[in-house]
């Protein structure tokens, strides 16, 4: 009786495209996905020079000179609010200037997708990609989008004109393999909403377009996102300018995480309603990490875990037994308003009015969120933001992406019937 | 040729068997609601939960969670389940189809399609009009979702003279693909935060109805209670077809057009608050025909209700138990009984007997 | 509770579908207690007829009377009470029990809950056993055999205790002991109780010999008289004949043209 709905997992973003009825079993569809197979050697085998990054943990770098990079992938792909399915997702990637000859592809190199370096037309099925390369300041290589959702002006006229073609609606579907093809693209950066769409790898691939997938989401430092602007810097030749906006966004991290500790902790819970009594809140891993560098106290908390999704799904007694008393309550920006009168008058959050929707910057007119877009690799936008509901005194900063959405806002709504 | 040993009297049994069977099933709705009252998410002893229904300005957390989630969610679960139940005795009766109720002929999918359509209009008319259709939620959504299902009602009905049972079952789960096809390219120009108002109402849950919306919901499900119970009697001739309805000094025409209505009085309303409900309507009016062992419509009429009520209490609960990470849905859980049931029923049915 | 005893009258009656009539100007009469057979060939507006007189569809010009009281106009609550109906047409309903089927007989004489009095109940039981269906009793209707069923149906309209019970081929599924059997309770039933009975059959021979007079439709005409004197006037024999067959006035049965049926008749003498 539901729609079909393909499951995303962008941050904190709202459960409306939860599976629903019918559970769609993830984990049947592939045995054996990963370009490279579970029999190869792991990384750390290549001979060469690691690069470090910071906080990454699903990909991993090494220098093996005259600018050839080896990058290896891996990761958990889990549906959204619940647990990773199927093996994890494993691939090498062999960066080769165009200058240098491909090195035989034997040894630690067998089966690695080689892709020659600087990438000149770069397609992306996701938003966060659209961001990278404009920080880095080449988004005028990208030769493909996801969908007609993009924030950037920019981006989306030429997408709009249709210069710049769709491989898909938006990244919840397999990109459009024969869209594709009409690229040309030198390289597919490719989020895996579901480990289904890990299938339309080899077949992208076949067709000579590298594919590099990008499992931002797996990523249990919200960090560890933003140090995949470095590796599309390898990719695109921009790593100077991807290494100054990493220790940029992470100083601000820093600076954002010390005012924060200055002050008392405050407790909040992050859940959105999602109809039927269900509720989303994040809950561990990377949003629960963000939550407490903002010197918050994360209510429903869960002990981190790599194979969970940083979401959960709670009911509406759930959040009252354990979550009635925090001080703030941040809603994503796709929950559905609440509209138990009696219920939201027990949570202390709503009757002192410290209740925040991170539905700023956003153009609902084509259902574009900067905060799914620029704000996947800025995690100090929301984190600023977070200090100043939890901290108002300290940050006099206007909001970003948070906006009021508590008894006076809605008040500012119709009056209800 | 006459038989000198007299029938078994039914005058006797038939009455007990029904007060019986009222008894047993009313006991077992009242079992479950207290279960559904005392465990969920959050546990509660039966004691505190009993203490808290003669108690309702108690301010536990408990007494909150009691009084303000669990009896409504508990109340709307008895409410559709008891509309649903009786719906389907209409139905089957008038269309003397033992597979036809609201979902199965279409009705829920005329709803979806009345509030795909509404969510889709306010969509293009902008997202000020979608942000008012969130916040009146419960008029708009009920309108479109009524009006819904009234049309497909008018148009299951008109068909369900011209075509056999069978056929009449396909054509609904068609018209279910095609308002589901249909809503699908609809949400695809409604944008997000419409799909999300969509598919929040889609859900079916009893867990969504607010107490103000209360009235309605219960006002409407009474009204067409009322018209059922008028309907009873001359519903009843129908059993045996138009002609013999008619020569039992029956208005087909009129009574067709009365069953009809409080069909919709009874279904339109649960749609509108709770999302489609399916299997309930269809599978309820059999266990009320096995337990009272007639399909007179009178005595089906409460046995339907309080097995509906039974079916849906007894659902919501098995949706609300504490599940590890992932709720279960309603509608699946519905259809994990009920799919079996109308399985069964196709296949051994002596009334689908000539008409598979 | 008894009807009271009223003759049917068919008083300058035409009938038909629309604005074409399938027969005209029909004149008969039958008085309380009659068993009267309604025959004629495929097509000769037996159904047609017998619906008209059943207050199922409107005369085209004349009228039907039961008693003083026109047919046509009369109330539906009170014609139910007064008209039983019994058709070919398999009712089917899901989890129909016979017991259903034969209370609804007792429907118009019912509140408006529906709500079945000792008295009804009596009825019922009564109609059970007169239509020789107390067997079925307790079953699903669409359980019992084709049969049978029709057993259940002329118990409903037994238990209607009706002034005029109309039954429209009904013994067509039924095997041969069944139709002699089905005839001969109709029969003793309208001379117990003076209900009219008129029922339509292609049973010709049977018709013909127990019916106290028999409608003879034929050619749009209606021919109405005792058995024997239809045949013996030859009117069975011109409403039946084809090329090929024809009904012996003296054997009451029919011949192949050129001798008799090599096959064993229904009804040797």
């Amino acid at each position: 009786m539901t729609m079909p709905a393909p499951a995303p997992s962008t941050p904190l973003r709202s459960p409306r495209w939860t599976l629903r009825l019918g559970a769609v079993a993830l984990g049947l569809a592939l045995a054996a996905c990963g370009p490279a197979s579970d029999t190869e050697a792991p990384a750390g085998d290549v001979a060469g020079t690691p690069v470090p990054m910071a906080h990454a943990t699903t990909f991993s770098v090494t220098d093996l000179g005259e600018g050839v990079r080896v990058v290896d992938m891996r990761a958990s792909v889990s549906s959204w609010g619940g647990a990773a399915d199927g093996p994890e997702q494993q691939a090498r990637l062999a960066l080769v200037p165009l200058a240098v000859e491909v090195p035989a592809l034997t040894g630690p190199l067998a089966g690695a997708t080689v892709v020659r370096t600087p990438v000149e037309r770069v397609a992306v099925n996701y938003t966060p990609f659209e961001a990278m390369l404009s920080v880095l300041g080449v988004a005028d290589r990208l030769v493909a989008v996801g969908g007609t959702t993009s924030y950037d002006d920019a981006v989306y006229a030429r997408v709009a004109s249709g210069e710049l073609p769709q491989i898909g609606y938006g990244w919840h579907i397999p990109p459009a393999i024969d869209v594709l093809a009409t690229t040309e693209a030198d390289v597919l950066l490719m989020a895996l909403a579901d480990l289904g769409h890990a299938e339309a790898i080899p077949r992208i691939e076949a067709m000579g377009i590298p594919v590099v997938p990008m499992f931002l989401d797996a990523e249990p430092h919200y960090l560890g996102r933003v140090d995949y602007v470095r590796l599309v810097g390898m990719l695109t030749d921009r790593e100077a300018e991807a290494d100054s906006f990493v220790t940029m966004v992470t100083a601000e991290v820093d600076r954002l995480t010390a005012l924060a500790a200055s002050q008392p902790t405050r407790s909040l819970m992050w859940a959105w309603y999602s109809g039927g009594d269900r509720w989303g809140a994040a809950v561990r891993n990377a949003e629960a990490r963000l939550l407490r560098d903002a010197n918050g106290r994360l209510a429903l908390e869960q002990p981190d875990d790599p194979r969970l999704d940083a979401r959960m799904e709670v009911g509406t007694e759930r959040i009252l037994a354990d979550a009635a008393d925090v001080a703030c309550w941040v809603q994503d920006s796709h929950g559905e308003p609440y509209r138990n009168e009696a219920v939201l008058q027990r949570l202390r959050a709503w009757r002192e009015g410290c209740v925040y929707a991170a539905t700023g910057q956003t153009k609902p007119r084509r259902n574009a969120y900067d905060f799914y877009e620029m704000g996947a690799i800025r995690p100090d936008y929301l984190l600023g933001d977070l200090v100043k509901m939890l901290h108002p005194e300290v940050r006099p900063e206007p909001f970003r992406y948070l906006v009021p959405a508590g008894p006076e806002a809605a008040a500012l709504l119709p009056a209800a019937p | 040729m006459t038989t000198l040993a007299l029938p078994r009297t039914p005058s006797r049994a038939r009455p007990a068997r029904w007060l019986l069977g009222s008894a047993a099933l009313g006991l077992a709705v009242v079992g479950a609601a207290l279960a559904s009252l005392s465990y969920g998410q959050v546990a509660i002893p039966l004691g505190e939960v009993v203490a808290g229904l003669l108690d309702p300005s108690a301010d536990s957390t408990t007494a909150r969670i009691l009084h303000d989630l669990r009896l409504p969610r508990v109340g709307t679960a008895l409410v559709a389940g008891a509309a649903l139940g009786i719906a389907g005795v209409l139905m089957q009766a008038l269309l003397r189809n033992p597979v036809a109720d609201a979902w199965s002929l279409g009705l829920l999918a005329g709803g979806q399609l009345g509030v795909a359509l509404t969510v889709a209009g306010a969509a293009f008319a902008g997202p000020a009009a979608l942000q008012f259709l969130e916040v009146f939620r419960g008029v708009s959504l009920t309108a479109g979702a009524a009006v819904g299902v009234a049309v497909a009602a008018v148009a299951v009905l008109w068909l369900g003279r011209r075509v056999g049972a069978v056929t009449l079952l396909v054509v609904g789960l068609m018209l279910t693909f095609t308002a589901q096809g249909v809503v699908s390219v609809v949400m695809h120009f409604a944008g997000r935060a419409g799909g999300r108002v969509f598919s929040g109402w889609n859900d079916g849950t009893f867990a969504s109805v607010v107490p103000a919306e209360w009235p309605l919901l219960v006002g409407v499900v009474v009204a067409g209670v009322v018209l059922a119970g008028a309907c009873a009697k001359p519903l009843n001739s129908l059993l045996l077809g138009e002609t013999y309805a008619k020569s039992l000094g029956t208005h087909v025409g009129r009574l067709r057009a009365l069953a009809m209505a409080a069909t919709i009085l009874l279904v339109a309303p649960v749609t509108a608050f709770c999302g489609p409900v399916t299997f309930i309507g269809l599978i309820v009016p059999h266990v009320a025909r096995a337990v009272a062992k007639t399909a007179r419509i009178g005595p089906l009429l409460p046995l339907a209700a309080l097995a509906g009520a039974l079916l849906a209490v007894a659902a919501d609960f098995v949706v609300h138990l504490p599940w590890d990470q992932h709720f279960l849905h309603l509608n699946a859980v519905l259809a994990l009984v009920g799919a079996p049931v109308v399985i069964a029923l196709l296949m051994f049915s002596p009334t689908m007997r000539g008409l598979r | 509770m008894t009807t009271p005893r009223s003759p049917l009258t068919l008083d300058g009656l035409t009938v038909g579908y629309g604005q074409t009539p399938v027969l005209a100007g029909l004149d008969a009469r039958v008085e309380p207690g009659g068993f009267v057979c309604v025959l004629g060939r495929n097509g000769s507006g037996k159904s047609t007829l017998l619906r008209t007189v059943a207050g199922l569809q409107l005369a085209l010009a004349g009228e039907v009377r039961l008693g003083d009281d026109a047919v046509g106009p009369m109330p539906p609550a009170e014609r139910a009470r007064r008209i039983a109906v019994v058709l070919t047409e398999q009712a089917h309903s899901p989890g129909l029990m016979a017991d259903d089927v034969v209370g609804l007989g007792r429907q118009p004489f019912t509140g408006w809950r529906g709500r079945l009095s000792a008295e009804d109940h009596a009825h019922i039981r009564e109609a059970f056993a007169l239509a020789g269906a107390a067997p079925f009793a307790g079953r699903l209707f669409d359980d019992l055999s084709d049969g049978e069923r029709q057993r259940v149906m002329i118990a409903r309209a037994v238990a209607q205790r009706p002034g005029l019970m109309v039954l429209d081929e009904i013994t067509a599924f039924l095997d041969l002991p069944g139709r002699v059997e089905v005839m001969a309770l109709l029969r003793r039933h309208a001379r117990e109780t003076g209900t009219v009975v008129l029922l339509s059959s292609h049973d010709l021979d049977l018709s013909l010999k127990l019916a106290d007079a028999v409608w003879l439709l034929s050619g749009g005409a209606l021919r109405v008289g005792p058995p024997d004197a239809l045949i013996a006037d030859g009117d069975v024999g011109r409403a039946f004949d084809t090329a090929d067959v024809t009904f012996s006035a003296e054997r009451g049965q029919f011949e192949l043209r050129g001798g008799p049926l090599s096959s064993p008749a229904p009804h040797q003498p």
